[in-house]
């Protein structure tokens, strides 16, 4: 009888421990969700996150992204792993999420962070939601005072980023005049060569790897054009990695743009 | 007289497209930037943007109407060009290849030699179905089909695409532009096009001939062979540096001829010269356009093209049903 007891005591106890140790496991369907859920998450809640959390130039976190973590999950395999939660983005396809919901997963939308502010708040619900502790605090930069100095990235294919973008929060938060968003245009646009010639902004900042396998490739090569070679030559190099999405390592990037012209 | 005519026409599209472009650069600004001795930004947008710009249309234009001319004289046949018989195709094809693998980092030369070797091999592809089948109709049809095999090709290293750059470029391609091009493109395809223009240009004779039926061509003492495998080559060297340089740009082999063909007599070697240079005034006026348009974003050459070549196929079509009486 008393061993039935113990028995069954023990099997009690290995349940309750199991359960309470069990904090949710996830997938994460979007590069942002990636960034967010890597700075919150313990690595061994995480059952998969998307390509872009293993690509150098795209992940501020790639040093916490586990082996074999990084691949898009078929939903065979959602239904083998079964996480308790699917983490998505604005860049996770509506037809994706719909898919998931249908599927009875639950689903957590990270919205489009556009400060730093909405960085520390969805981060702290993030951790809430993933059973974790407070995540640690980081000092949110002070918006510094109108430098009256012009600055631009230019990126491969011309492309700069514009209004309602991180790259002209920060910019902006550091005290420039980002010229996308001083031509209007919204989000990342493109801008021929001559308009940036034209407008010689102070301070030319470039945020994609210039070497490698692509340097030669029209979208790269603009960025060698002989027209801005030497305003190429004295940019500053931010990694794109640290302001594609808004996180905490993207301070990173305001204290390089801020001490340029200090 | 026709030909002084169309070149007084394309210099004075060459001045005009000099105004043309982002950059709010007055008529004075323009002319002085070109003796500045500093460089300012005016000058910089004129002589590494503007002016290998238009150079690359004047040649990449020049290079599209005399293939289309003498293909549609080799084929006889009016809906013959490099776009519609998979040449073009083969040389993206080509061009995309090398940027996949990244073959362009070894050398900005690899990128024509891709585009070439691509345009050739689709030329081959097709002399070969020619050879089994001698009807127009079933040519055109295999050309089709070989585009499509080749723009599925190209969107296949796009679905594949190893990097966001590797697909930014390959999209790129497939669109077609001058924008941004400097003089590094003028010399690397030049060379390649006035090659291919030099050779096509020396096929006239054996053109005229062929008009006549390839039986009288043969006794004419035309090498037909020989003659198919120098306008594929030519083809080749003019298609693919072009591809290479500005993308896809499609139907200039159309329009150029049939355009040529309105004031010029039909004979395949009078058409040459008018066919190559309206397909200059047409790329430099198209590309002018590009830049003259306040749409505030960038619309792509190859885009504005097709939208003016669709409807003028569609016309010919219309016309030739009506002259069979269909």
């Amino acid at each position: 009888m008393k061993f039935r007891l113990y028995i069954s005591l023990f099997f009690l106890i290995t349940l309750w421990a199991g359960s309470s140790n069990s904090a949710p496991r996830v997938v994460s369907a979007g590069i942002c969700a990636d960034t967010l859920t890597l700075s919150v998450a313990d690595p061994s809640q995480i059952i998969a996150l998307t390509k872009a959390a293993a690509d150098v130039e795209l992940s501020p976190y790639i040093d916490k992204v586990q082996k074999g973590k990084a691949h898009t999950v078929s939903f065979e395999e959602m239904f083998l792993e079964k996480p308790e939660m699917v983490i998505v983005d604005e860049f996770t396809p509506d037809m994706t999420i719909d898919v998931y919901k249908r599927l009875g997963f639950k689903i957590f939308k990270i919205p489009p962070l556009k400060t730093f502010d909405d960085v520390k708040k969805w981060q702290e619900k993030l951790a809430v939601i993933l059973e974790q502790e407070k995540p640690r605090a980081f000092t949110i930069p002070v918006a510094q005072k109108q430098k009256n100095i012009l600055a631009s990235v230019y990126r491969p294919g011309g492309y700069s980023p514009g209004r309602f973008t991180n790259v002209d929060y920060i910019l902006k938060l550091a005290g420039y005049k980002n010229l996308a968003s001083e031509l209007a245009l919204e989000g990342a646009q493109t801008i021929s060569l001559e308009t940036l010639i034209y407008y010689n902004p102070e301070l030319l900042i470039t945020d994609a790897a210039l070497e490698g396998k692509y340097k030669n490739g029209f979208a790269q090569m603009l960025l060698r054009h002989n027209a801005i070679s030497e305003k190429i030559d004295k940019s500053l190099y931010i990694p794109l990695a640290r302001w594609f999405c808004l996180n905490p390592r993207s301070i990173y990037a305001f204290r390089r743009v801020w001490r340029y012209y200090r | 007289m026709k030909n002084l005519f169309l070149i007084l026409l394309l210099v004075s599209f060459f001045f005009i497209s000099l105004g043309m472009g982002d950059a709010p650069l007055s008529k004075f600004e323009i002319i002085q930037s070109l003796f500045d001795t500093k460089q300012t930004p005016a000058r910089i947008i004129m002589l590494e943007l503007r002016i290998p710009r238009i150079l690359l249309a004047i040649a990449i234009g020049f290079a599209l109407g005399l293939t289309g001319a003498v293909m549609q004289g080799w084929l006889r046949n009016p809906l013959a060009e490099p776009g519609l018989l998979g040449i073009s195709g083969g040389a993206s094809f080509g061009a995309v290849l090398a940027i996949y693998f990244g073959a362009t980092s070894v050398s900005m030369l690899t990128l024509p030699i891709f585009g070439m070797a691509g345009a050739f091999f689709a030329g081959m592809l097709l002399l070969v179905f020619a050879a089994a089948h001698s009807s127009s109709l079933s040519l055109i049809l295999a050309g089709l089909a070989l585009q499509s095999l080749m723009s599925a090709l190209a969107a296949l290293a796009l679905n594949l695409a190893p990097s966001p750059h590797a697909a930014l470029d390959i999209a790129y391609w497939l669109m077609g532009s001058l924008a941004d091009r400097s003089m590094l493109h003028v010399k690397i395809a030049l060379p390649f096009i006035l090659c291919g223009c030099l050779i096509l240009f020396y096929t006239g004779k054996s053109l005229q001939a062929l008009s006549l039926g390839e039986e009288t061509a043969y006794t004419m003492g035309v090498n037909l062979a020989r003659l198919k495998f120098i306008v594929i080559t030519a083809t080749a060297f003019c298609v693919g540096a072009s591809v290479a340089i500005a993308g896809s740009i499609p139907f200039v082999g159309l329009i150029a001829p049939h355009v040529a063909r309105t004031f010029v007599s039909a004979d395949p070697k009078k058409l040459l010269l008018p066919s190559a240079l309206i397909g200059s005034i047409l790329v430099l006026a198209a590309d002018s356009m590009v830049r003259a348009l306040p749409l505030g974003y960038d619309l792509k050459l190859g885009v504005l093209i097709s939208l003016i070549g669709v409807p003028f196929m569609l016309a010919i079509l219309h016309s030739h049903r009506k002259m069979v009486g269909g």
